[in-house]
């Protein structure tokens, strides 16, 4: 699961993956990101919630059975 | 969760704030499940802090470090092995230079006897000293009827060989296996029986003339 979960993540854009790693993974706040990006905290929101849409769609049904 | 609603992205984009959303997550299953999918996926998201290794990458590890040991052995058994034959030339070379020295200084000319050489100084001493006793009682005498003048010479002389006679044997007990106050000791000897002899023969030969 967290083997599907890395290669999903890898497949994300660039921003993207960033914005996701640091906020899912880090740890770091929406507006710490915002600046450590030099990107508006909307984009940041923006990209973390497209991230998660890929990344659900990428595990299907798998994150059910957790 | 076939219904759409839009309250869930609105929330995500920051559109809706948190309290209102809450209200809205009571009475909407999709955004309710959606909202647990989120959090099991930022779960499982941050379990991937910890690094992920391939399978059985701990036996592997394990084995890998175990033959780097025996290797490391293997090394640290021949270095060990390389400084005990240094230290083992050492010794020998050591032990080799004493045994050099030992037999050395067990040579008489060296200064020191051995036992069985001490044996036969002691028998020869003990031949000499039963001569000069012999002799001495025999010259006793005659030193009384000698010429007194005559007669204080020798005794000087048998007190000066004495007195040398004693220094060694009070030398020897000290230091027995002295080869050089052996040497001493028996000309010290040997000048003691031919200072009797002489004597000896002075008063023979004076006798005879007498009469």
């Amino acid at each position: 699961m967290q083997i599907h979960l890395d290669e999903a993540i890898c497949t994300l854009p660039d921003k993207m993956r960033a914005c996701f790693m640091l906020f899912a993974i880090e740890g770091f706040k929406q507006n710490e990101i915002a600046g450590m990006l030099d990107v508006t905290v909307g984009t940041v929101k923006s990209h973390i919630f497209q991230a998660k849409e890929k990344l659900k769609q990428a595990l299907k049904g798998e994150l059910a059975n957790i | 969760m076939t219904e759409q609603c839009e309250f869930y992205k609105k929330h995500e984009l920051g559109q809706i704030d948190d309290i209102e959303f809450d209200k809205h997550l009571q009475s909407c299953e999709f955004c309710k499940a959606v909202s647990a999918e989120d959090a099991k996926l930022l779960e499982l998201a941050q379990s991937l802090k910890q690094p992920i290794g391939p399978d059985n990458v701990w036996e592997r590890l394990e084995s890998d470090l175990s033959k780097e040991k025996s290797k490391n052995i293997i090394y640290l058994l021949f270095a060990n092995n390389k400084v005990l034959i240094r230290i083992a030339a050492v010794l020998l070379i050591g032990a080799a230079i004493g045994f050099y020295f030992v037999q050395n200084n067990q040579i008489p000319d060296k200064g020191v006897v051995t036992m069985s050489m001490l044996e036969k100084l002691d028998e020869k001493e003990q031949d000499y000293l039963e001569s000069i006793e012999e002799l001495e009682a025999v010259t006793q005498e005659k030193m009384e009827q000698m010429d007194i003048g005559l007669m204080l010479l020798y005794r000087d002389k048998l007190e000066m060989i004495d007195e040398q006679i004693s220094e060694c044997k009070e030398a020897l007990s000290d230091n027995p296996a002295n080869a050089h106050i052996h040497k001493y000791l028996f000309a010290a000897l040997k000048e003691k029986k031919e200072t009797l002899k002489e004597i000896y023969k002075i008063e023979t030969n004076k006798l005879n003339e007498d009469s």
